[in-house]
């Protein structure tokens, strides 16, 4: 790649492709493969709210431990783990620096650095609890996305009363996500193959913006034959699967764990 | 003809934005037939397999299947929609818009989940695709890692599983390797002895006579021009030329080598 902006797209955009497609760990026959899509999502929400409302670091530390031991009982690869783990809070380790000191977030001084400027207990007991919360969100998201075909996925969201019409616009999306990006791939190295020379950070940010374009223009291209081909085999806009959901006891008692979690929130300080 | 007339044509024509892209075109197809339909780039192939899939409708002129005009009023019944998904599978061109699943075994149940039947025959359905098209260990495979042969054998199998009585097939031979053509051709050899009809669009002469019994070509300017036998309609080097189907000249053919100059327009090489 000819410059740093060039590279770091290529590399989120292989990135990206690699782990959001990936799908062998669906078929293992792990703790959360064998849940009723609809106790995952219910479960994940809960673990989502119960993190947002709560600011007992031990409570989120809880939480997080309890989405890492569900996704190692699960068979997820850890390190597929680790680099959604990277890519996603990534962004929240660069908000969460600036609340470490004194001049954002006043308290005991820790360390002094210079001036009146340090780092305090509180600002980094904040940085913490904004970053677990952040962990315990992606890893429980993650758990329900790489143990849940998305199908089954769709099904249980039509059971929450989703209209199909968002349904049908949400798996279209994630399907062609990939389409895209390997076109966007494809359209980076072809300008790359007619580059020659060190590109100007001007010209090689024009080229990301053509290449945006295109997309944009691809993906309405795109959109209108994909509904042809669901229509052509006879989509009508139902979500339909071979699997009738069915409660089994495991489903009751990760219902009742959920009980329990929401309960140990509330008597934590 | 003595069998059953399925798809009959009579002064179809599609305009888009003002445009023709078909122009008073009509034909009749016949059961078990196996058509080609011949064009240069532009000429409207695609759009009149949309039209026969009834992803588009005639903005000019009547298109019925099996005496019914396909018309939007006739998609409006569900009934209606559902046998007529059910009879007509159409193969797109590009697998990547048709492979919109997640695993390779959803894609090929896809169909059969869409006409009601039971989960049991949706299973039956999809293991009988897999094993015709030897794709079985593609079953859990995810699309996209899939090479453009194997999609095309997905896309195949995905339709093949819901029985289709005509195959619609837009540019099914480009961009295969020689062995995947060759498997392509054979389908289509097994489907025309199921009693099936295929449609298909091409602008690849050489294996034209392996694929097709019957040829309609489109002209530029989006009219039908033939419906005659391959054999006649290879014959007639003029009229190929005539309609951008074939260079002025062939670059050796059935094994014989050729080396001469000759000219293309605006640029010169030796082969």
């Amino acid at each position: 790649m000819t410059s740093i902006l060039d590279k770091n797209i290529h590399d989120l955009v292989s990135g990206l492709n690699k782990t959001m497609f990936t799908s062998d760990s669906i078929g293992k026959s792990g703790f959360l493969q064998r849940l009723d899509p609809r106790v995952k999502m219910i479960a994940s929400l809960t673990i989502i709210l119960m993190a947002s409302i709560k600011a007992s670091l031990l409570y989120l530390l809880f939480l997080y431990i309890i989405c890492l031991l569900s996704m190692i009982a699960s068979y997820l690869k850890p390190a597929k783990m680790f680099r959604i783990w990277l890519i996603l809070p990534f962004f929240s380790l660069f908000l969460s620096v600036p609340l470490i000191f004194s001049f954002v977030t006043p308290g005991r001084s820790i360390v002094h650095l210079f001036g009146s400027t340090s780092i305090t207990l509180e600002g980094l007991l904040l940085a913490a609890r904004f970053l677990l919360r952040i962990a315990v969100c992606v890893t429980s998201v993650q758990a329900v996305l790489f143990t849940s075909r998305w199908d089954h996925m769709m099904k249980a969201f039509e059971f929450f009363h989703i209209p199909p019409g968002v349904l049908f616009v949400l798996s279209l999306t994630y399907r062609y996500i990939n389409v895209l990006l390997t076109a966007a791939l494809d359209m980076m190295l072809a300008r790359k193959s007619r580059t020659v020379g060190r590109q100007s950070a001007g010209a090689a940010r024009s080229g990301v913006g053509i290449i945006a374009g295109n997309l944009m223009v691809k993906s309405i291209t795109l959109s209108g034959e994909v509904r042809d081909a669901m229509v052509s085999r006879g989509y009508t806009g139902k979500i339909r699967t071979v699997n009738n959901f069915i409660f089994h006891s495991r489903d009751v008692l990760v219902g009742l764990s959920l009980i329990g979690i929401i309960g140990i929130g509330f008597l934590s300080a | 003809m003595n069998t059953q007339k399925i798809f009959e044509a009579n002064n179809l024509s599609f305009e888009y934005e003002k445009s023709h892209v078909l122009d008073s075109v009509s034909f009749e197809i016949h059961a078990g037939e196996r058509i080609a339909i011949l064009g240069a780039n532009g000429s409207g192939k695609s759009t009149l397999l949309k039209l026969l899939n009834g992803l588009e409708f005639p903005t000019g002129g009547q298109l019925s299947f099996f005496g019914k005009p396909l018309t939007a009023s006739y998609f409006e019944s569900g009934e209606h929609e559902y046998a007529f998904r059910q009879k007509v599978g159409f193969v797109f061109q590009d697998p990547d818009v048709q492979l919109f699943n997640q695993t390779v075994w959803d894609e090929i149940i896809f169909g059969p989940l869409q006409m009601n039947l039971s989960a049991d025959d949706v299973i039956k359905r999809g293991e009988w695709a897999l094993d015709v098209l030897n794709i079985k260990s593609l079953r859990d495979r995810t699309p996209f890692t899939l090479s453009g042969g194997e999609k095309k054998r997905v896309a195949i199998a995905s339709i093949l599983s819901m029985k289709p009585i005509v195959w619609l097939m837009d540019e099914p031979l480009a961009s295969l390797d020689p062995k995947s053509q060759s498997r392509l051709i054979d389908f289509i050899d097994e489907a025309k002895k199921r009693g099936e009809t295929l449609i298909m669009t091409t602008h690849d002469l050489s294996l034209l006579a392996e694929m097709a019994d019957r040829v309609l070509v489109l002209s530029e300017d989006h009219k039908l021009v033939a419906d005659a036998t391959v054999d006649k309609v290879l014959g007639d080097t003029k009229f190929l030329v005539k309609h951008n189907l074939i260079h002025d000249h062939r670059h050796g053919r059935r094994g014989r080598e050729r080396r001469q100059e000759h000219i293309h327009v605006g640029h010169t090489h030796t082969i």
